[in-house]
């Protein structure tokens, strides 16, 4: 049989070939692009979560022995049933109870609105915003303390 | 002889793989999607508490103000100008920029037939959050005179 002697591809396998390259790289990266935010979304959303967890569980239990509050200067101050105090307050991107116990490290804005309903009851409405990186997340937590 | 895969073998190749990648898609984007759901949820547990935690604030004389006299039956949708800081006013609380709506339901229960001495409400606070359908949480408690 005569041959040529060339070998190789055809101009229509080369072309074929990359445009199915193309289409691989293409939707494979698509798909790791995706994946990567996905990722880093879930992380920043697990984090705050705990975060919020965290601090709102810590502001619950304190506060189930308060009896009044005062929220003055960035700082939300429980009054406890035998008169101590307790305080919260936001230092830079953490959120303190006392003066150095670490609750939460990803807080943007801590604010506080104190109200009383009655003569005896006090409530205590916190907003806690929190933000990791691009993803920001507003926490509701109110508690309502008896005078 | 040439070896090697043919045209039709390689584009058979590249289909499968597209298919497993777009799967690979469709799962991220599931997970993206619960991701947001348990988001929600959390800050509606959040808010309903929130109510919970202003009704249990509230003076009792307030909250049987609200029944009918006779004191029976259940009130739905109890609307109260101010209560919760996140609601001012209205019953949709936008919350992350997600409207969740809330609704407060409160019912008298006559604990011994006749004297109000042992009487209390149910409250019953519902926040509806985006997610799969019928996606709501509700909380209940129980406020007495004392």
């Amino acid at each position: 049989m005569k041959t040529s002697g060339k070998s190789g591809f055809t101009l229509v396998e080369l072309m074929a070939g990359m445009a199915s390259a193309a289409i691989l790289a293409l939707v494979f990266g698509s798909v790791l692009v995706y994946g990567f935010r996905g990722w880093t979304r879930l992380r920043a959303e697990a984090a705050m979560q705990g975060d919020a967890d965290v601090a709102m569980r810590t502001m619950d239990r304190i506060g189930r022995g308060a009896s009044n509050a005062t929220w003055s200067a960035s700082t939300l101050t429980l009054v406890m049933t035998n008169g101590a105090t307790q305080a919260f307050s936001k230092s830079g991107s953490n959120l303190l109870w006392g003066a150095s116990t670490l609750i939460a490290n990803r807080v943007g804005t801590f604010s506080c609105v104190v109200s009383n309903t009655t003569v005896d009851k006090t409530i205590v409405a916190v907003t806690l915003g929190l933000v990791e990186g691009t993803e920001t997340l507003d926490m509701p937590y109110s508690i309502f303390l008896r005078n | 002889m040439k070896s090697g895969s043919t045209l039709v073998e390689v584009l058979v190749s590249v289909i499968i793989l597209a298919v497993i990648a777009i799967a690979g898609a469709a799962y991220l984007a599931q997970a993206d999607s619960t991701v947001t759901i348990q988001r929600n949820r959390m800050c509606a547990l959040a808010l309903a508490n929130g109510y919970l935690e202003e009704w249990r604030g509230t003076a009792w004389g307030s909250v049987t103000n609200l029944l009918p006299n006779p004191r029976t039956g259940v009130i739905n949708n109890v609307k109260r100008t101010g209560f919760c800081k996140w609601a001012s006013g209205s019953t949709n609380v936008i919350l992350n920029g997600v409207t969740m709506p809330v609704t407060n339901a409160i019912s008298y229960i006559d604990a011994d037939g006749g004297s109000a001495s042992y009487d209390c409400v149910q409250v019953t606070v519902s926040v509806a959050y985006p997610g799969r359908s019928g996606a709501l949480v509700v909380l209940q408690t129980l406020l007495g005179s004392y």
